[in-house]
């Protein structure tokens, strides 16, 4: 059976996907269009992880399928890898030994950029996420540096699809509440965003168009500004939604 | 290989050198472990005395000894490099990372050898050194050098295993059942410690399936007799009879390994 997403700069319908035992993604239709901010929310074991997995070829779905400007996500494509940057939360994926001038230069060549640009767009990121006259080794970086240092990482290669994975975790709500303002501005300049977050103060901040899962389904989806509303409703039935998934089925991947 | 993959090599490489020189005291350490064996060696040589088996060599059990280990060493570069690093970048989370990148994995697997190999170099080095200077028994350094050629060969003849093992370790995560056993069944039927002759004649057979018999043999025939280059063609061409076979097929198994990862969504966990 061909699936064919609908259309924007992510593209995903997803039948199904495994993460280890349990089936994580049960008929995900999604899609993020230019400029705009997608937040996904929902509890631990919803799903998130592994439909960012999916999206930047780290898991192949079971059945479904997704695009980046309308190319098909494939692992053994080169190509479709320049089209997206993974921010993975924070305290994971960086060499720790290394200063966090090291990783990035370390990336942007695994980027495939060359010494001249890579040395430009090191710089660069550094400087717009406060970090050029802080480096040092990243064992000794703060949880605000660090989450800036995942974004720096994901924006080397200018990706037109930014896929964050809960780029606040660990920060108090000053330092979270301007990741938010930077997120909103990197998708100002015509990026298309999903961040993953449990955080709905901050998603609303942030977001365009608010996605709830639970149990690996999309349970919600609807402005922003209607959550902003009412952000007490919304958490209460997913909360309400994740007692009936755990009474059905048990699920406990993350 | 294009500018960028050489570029990609050259990343990894300095990312390894200064992940590795940053432990400045385990860096030590493992010198310091090298002479301790090397003075082990000495006193088994003294032990030991002048077998009946190994005197068309050149030296003693000591020297015999020594450059059994140098290829040894050498064999544990190909077999280890690849699978360590693969199970580093799982464990700190990096793994995930370096996938998303366009970077082909073979580039990755040809850059883990080289701080390894350069480890090794040096471990030979105080092999050398400590043989030479503490107890006036030299390896012969131009018959080393000579050897050269072999060594890499032999360190590349294990790269077969050390991809298959780290295939594994996307899979599994712990416990390869390859490396472990293969280094110890490498150092069994090597003869790197002892002449094979003195091995039962069925389990003397089957160390010619092993790659490491052919490294040592050539590599103390260049060292500890007259030979030259010429007089080991048959063990080179063994070598890398068994590296154009299997080198191929070990990447492709280590590919479908991350695929199966990837379809089972345990790539990132360990």
């Amino acid at each position: 059976m061909t699936y064919r997403p609908a259309t924007g700069i992510l593209g995903m319908l997803v039948r199904s996907a495994a993460a280890g035992p349990v089936r994580a993604l049960d008929d995900v239709d999604l899609h993020v269009d230019s400029g705009e901010v997608v937040g996904l929310v929902g509890p631990n074991g919803a799903g998130k992880s592994t439909l960012i997995r999916a999206i930047t070829t780290l898991l192949v779905p079971s059945e479904g399928a997704i695009t980046i400007a309308g190319r098909d996500v494939r692992p053994d494509d080169d190509h479709i890898k320049l089209l997206f940057g993974l921010a993975l939360p924070e305290e994971r994926s960086f060499y720790w030994r290394l200063t966090g001038r090291q990783n990035l230069e370390y990336f942007a060549t695994l980027f495939g950029l060359t010494p001249e640009v890579a040395a430009m767009r090191v710089e660069e990121t550094m400087k717009e996420r406060g970090l050029a006259d802080r480096d040092k080794a990243v064992f000794g970086y703060s949880s605000g540096m660090l989450a800036q240092l995942a974004i720096a990482r994901a924006m080397l290669h200018d990706p037109m699809l930014l896929v964050l994975d809960e780029p606040t975790r660990s920060l108090d709500p000053i330092a979270g509440r301007e990741v938010c303002e930077q997120i909103r501005d990197l998708a100002a300049e015509g990026r298309a965003v999903l961040m993953a977050s449990h955080r709905l103060d901050e998603v609303v901040l942030a977001c365009d168009r608010v996605v709830a899962l639970v149990g690996g389904r999309i349970v919600w989806e609807g402005d922003a500004a209607a959550v902003a509303g009412d952000p007490v409703g919304l958490g209460r039935r997913l909360e309400a939604l994740v007692a009936e998934d755990r009474r059905t089925d048990g699920r406990t991947d993350g | 290989m294009t500018n960028s993959n050489l570029r990609r090599v050259a990343a990894v490489y300095r990312k390894e050198l200064a992940t590795l020189t940053s432990y400045r005291v385990d860096m030590l350490m493992r010198l310091v472990h090298v002479g301790y064996f090397t003075l082990s060696f000495y006193f088994i040589a003294r032990f030991v005395g002048d077998p009946e088996s190994i005197r068309d060599l050149d030296g003693g059990y000591f020297e015999f000894v020594l450059i059994g280990s140098i290829v040894s060493n050498f064999s544990v570069i190909g077999i280890g490099s690849f699978t360590g690093l693969i199970a580093e970048e799982q464990r700190q989370g990096t793994l995930e990372a370096v996938l998303t990148t366009p970077t082909p994995i073979w580039t990755v697997l040809v850059a883990s050898h080289f701080v390894p190999g350069l480890f090794v170099l040096a471990e030979t080095f105080v092999l050398v050194v400590v043989g030479l200077g503490v107890f006036g028994v030299g390896i012969p350094v131009a018959g080393l050098l000579q050897a050269v050629p072999v060594l890499v060969l032999t360190a590349i003849s294990f790269v077969p295993m050390g991809v298959l093992s780290a295939g594994f370790i996307v899979l599994v995560k712990k416990g390869d059942p390859i490396s472990g056993p293969g280094q110890r069944l490498t150092l069994l039927l090597s003869g790197a410690l002892y002449p094979l002759s003195v091995l039962p004649g069925w389990l003397e057979a089957v160390s010619y399936l092993v790659p490491a018999r052919y490294g040592v043999d050539a590599t103390r025939a260049l060292v500890q007799t007259d030979a030259d280059l010429g007089d080991v063609v048959d063990e080179m061409g063994i070598l890398l009879v068994f590296i154009v076979t299997t080198v191929p097929l070990s990447i492709a198994a280590f590919r479908r390994a991350v695929n199966v990862a990837r379809r089972a969504g345990t790539l990132g966990t360990y």
